[in-house]
């Protein structure tokens, strides 16, 4: 046996094989486009047109890295086909981009899975559309995009909606080489991916004229930071970034995580040199039957071995994301915040309340957290310097509260009259005693209701944006090394 | 006034558009076809007028106005209307549209239309195959041959290539080459995205003793 013999079959040890039930339309030559849903909400993502037309960057993106990973050019990636995307993400184009256009090789050899990204990428869009069209109803938005998941998976194309163990998913032996030799464009997928899934809590549920002062704070952390944070250890994952659209929408989250991870496998294969031109062939199918939602019938969340390719349970309180490396049920590791649990508040570890007393979320510096309270939320942004977007409940669950910080931390609201109850005692009731409201007649009607706080005044924004009660003393960190870094479990 | 009526529809349809540059559609704005149907579930509406200049005699207009279907995967149905100024009956077309496959490294994407149209007294069938195939990296190739119940049969060699690559993704330019009975014409077009859904297209072809100019408008929903 030649040394080449030995050095090719080495290579292939460990590789998956083929499964027995591949369907049939993964060796198909058919083109199959799909159109998307018709309905009056198409394209309104471009009401805020910044958004829309880095969305259509992130096509691009993609487009041209899987273009110069098939035609031999991968030596250039770092360098003249980064510059190529980021001169792209830096002048976006104006109207969709028809990726198979801009990789017309990439689509000759891997039809078959444009045909999942595609689809996949119509309901990223299509979802966005509906949360910013106007004159609909919250719960008329949500109907609709629990039908856009109907529509959706009803295609052979559809990627599973259970949550996949993330940790599994990536450990095959062409796992992690495209982020260790291509660390500057796997960055831009990582960011692509970022703005991919952290846009659906600036949308969800809040009212549309609301949405676009989002996008400031948001498209700016995107362009400064996100595109080339090559210090993530992770894809950004949907729960991390919108934890409330993950826990409403658990099943669109998840399909988004799979399919952005398999993102990664396809980067990872097409940029292992070991395997043949037929062995990346057959290893992208195999990466497609994995995620597929066929591969996956009468499977059910929350249930699984371990570790295994039907491992789908997840972290407690989050139905949205499957299990993470070195995670358990109660706790994973997050970039940039370290270990968390899900179930409970970032700032003072009291369990989260369900229902419409959801409490608030904090987003800064690329990470987003769920918090009890409005004061949790605050004294959770004052530790982090740069802009902040908290969104909170109010009394009225059809008005969410948007405060958006400046540099200097001086809030703005979407509320104009916003008042707010601050009775500081014990963190496990902060979310009785901590709370927005609409007018100060909302915060009255409230004192009637609940006459234990007859002698607490409401507070305007400013007055309550002065105080800051410092890290609680109830706040539990958890004190384990980066898994992802030779440390974890 | 039915020449302002459809121009008035041609405006109307820049408020709701829809449809994509890189795809070619026969008379969108050359005879020039690819290979592909337009996606399962889509509908689309084309528009478009065309200035026909001939020795020694008035020029011609026609207004075509077509509805496109997707109504299978890789199959749709188009209806068309064509009207003829100053004089000539408004002739109205049918046609099936089916793609048999996609492009791969080893075949070009395939395709065939079937269309009867009607024109006064007048009906003829014809049978259209067509072929997709890259040449170089973004360009490609389309060969169509038109076999007609009434008339010789017609090769069209075509040529699209993007324009502003890898910098803009919105134009796509347009060549091709028609024979039929022994007579060949040229024509260059461009079809560029003016919205999120809507494609402008215009072309000018030469030959045969005949000049045209069109102008044309897609969109889908």
């Amino acid at each position: 046996m030649s040394l080449v013999a030995i050095v090719l079959g080495a290579a292939q040890v460990g590789l998956p094989t083929m499964p027995a039930d591949l369907p049939t339309w993964l060796n198909s030559n058919s083109t199959d486009h799909l159109f998307y849903k018709p309905a009056a909400y198409n394209w309104d993502i471009e009401r805020i047109p910044a958004f829309a037309q880095d969305m259509y960057a992130t096509g691009v993106g993609h487009a041209m890295a899987y273009e110069a990973l098939v035609v031999g050019q991968a030596a250039q990636l770092e360098t003249k086909t980064f510059s190529s995307i980021d001169w792209v993400l830096k002048h976006p184009p104006k109207y969709p981009v028809d990726e198979g256009a801009v990789s017309p090789t990439f689509e000759r050899k891997y039809g078959y899975l444009e045909k999942v990204f595609d689809w996949a990428h119509t309901l990223h869009f299509q979802v966005i559309d509906v949360f910013m069209h106007p004159g609909w109803t919250d719960a008329q938005k949500e109907a609709e995009v629990v039908r856009l998941w109907d529509f959706y998976r009803a295609q052979p194309y559809a990627i599973t909606g259970l949550p996949m163990n993330m940790e599994t998913l990536d450990s095959y032996p062409y796992s992690g080489i495209f982020r260790k030799r291509y660390p500057n464009v796997n960055a831009l997928f990582w960011g692509y991916h970022w703005l991919q899934t952290v846009n659906y809590d600036m949308l969800f549920r809040v009212p549309i004229a609301d949405q676009s002062p989002q996008y400031k704070v948001i498209g700016e952390q995107y362009h400064r930071t996100e595109l080339y944070n090559t210090q993530r250890d992770f894809m950004p994952m949907t729960a991390e970034m919108s934890p409330r659209f993950a826990r409403q929408f658990p099943q669109i989250a998840n399909a988004f995580d799979n399919l952005h991870m398999l993102h990664d496998n396809v980067n990872d294969i097409l940029s292992d040199e070991s395997l043949s031109e037929s062995q990346r062939q057959q290893q992208v199918k195999i990466a497609i039957y994995r995620v597929l939602a066929s591969s996956h019938l009468s499977e059910r969340s929350g249930e699984g071995k371990p570790l295994s390719l039907h491992d789908h349970r997840h972290p407690e309180g989050m139905p949205g994301m499957g299990m993470m490396k070195g995670s358990d049920e109660d706790s994973m590791y997050m970039a940039g915040m370290g270990w968390m649990n899900m179930s409970e508040c970032s700032h003072c570890s009291i369990p989260l309340d369900e229902g419409p007393r959801w409490g608030a979320t904090v987003s800064a510096d690329g990470w987003t957290m769920l918090v009890r309270c409005p004061m949790c939320a605050r004294d959770m942004a004052s530790e982090t310097p740069g802009r902040v977007i908290i969104r909170a409940a109010t009394e009225d669950p059809n008005r969410m509260l948007i405060l958006v910080s400046d540099e200097e931390g001086n809030w703005t609201s979407n509320i104009p009259g916003i008042v707010f109850l601050e009775r500081f005692g014990g963190h496990p009731e902060c979310s009785d005693w901590s709370r927005a409201f609409t007018s100060k007649e909302a915060f009255s009607d409230f004192i009637l209701k609940n006459p234990q706080y007859k002698n607490d005044q409401p507070l305007s924004l400013p007055e309550w944006s002065q105080l800051n009660h410092g890290k609680p003393d109830t706040y539990q960190k958890i004190d384990r090394p980066n898994p992802y870094r030779g440390g974890g479990k | 006034m039915r020449l302002l009526v459809c121009l008035g529809l041609i405006g109307l349809s820049i408020l709701v558009s829809a449809s994509d540059h890189n795809n070619l559609e026969p008379s969108r704005p050359l005879s020039v076809e690819d290979a592909y149907s337009i996606a399962y579930g889509e509908r689309e509406i084309q528009m478009g007028i065309s200035a026909y200049g001939r020795q020694n005699n008035r020029p011609l207009y026609s207004l075509r106005s077509e509805f496109q279907y997707g109504f299978a995967k890789n199959r749709d149905f188009s209806i068309a209307f064509e009207s003829l100024y100053p004089h000539a009956p408004t002739s109205f077309e049918a046609s099936y549209f089916e793609n048999l496959n996609r492009e791969t490294e080893k075949a070009p994407a395939l395709g065939f239309r079937v269309s009867t149209m009607q024109a006064g007294s007048q009906s003829s069938t014809e049978f259209t195959l067509a072929a997709t195939k890259a040449w170089h990296q973004y360009d490609k190739l389309h060969a169509n041959l038109g076999l007609d119940s009434r008339e010789a049969p017609k090769f069209i060699l075509g040529y699209s290539s993007p324009i502003g690559y890898p910098r803009r993704f919105d134009t796509t330019a347009v060549g091709e080459f028609v024979y039929q009975n022994g007579v060949g014409s040229v024509g260059i077009g461009l079809r560029r995205q003016v919205s999120a859904q809507g494609v402008v297209d215009l072309g000018v072809a030469s030959g045969g003793g005949q000049s045209r100019l069109i102008l044309g408008y897609s969109f889908g929903f």
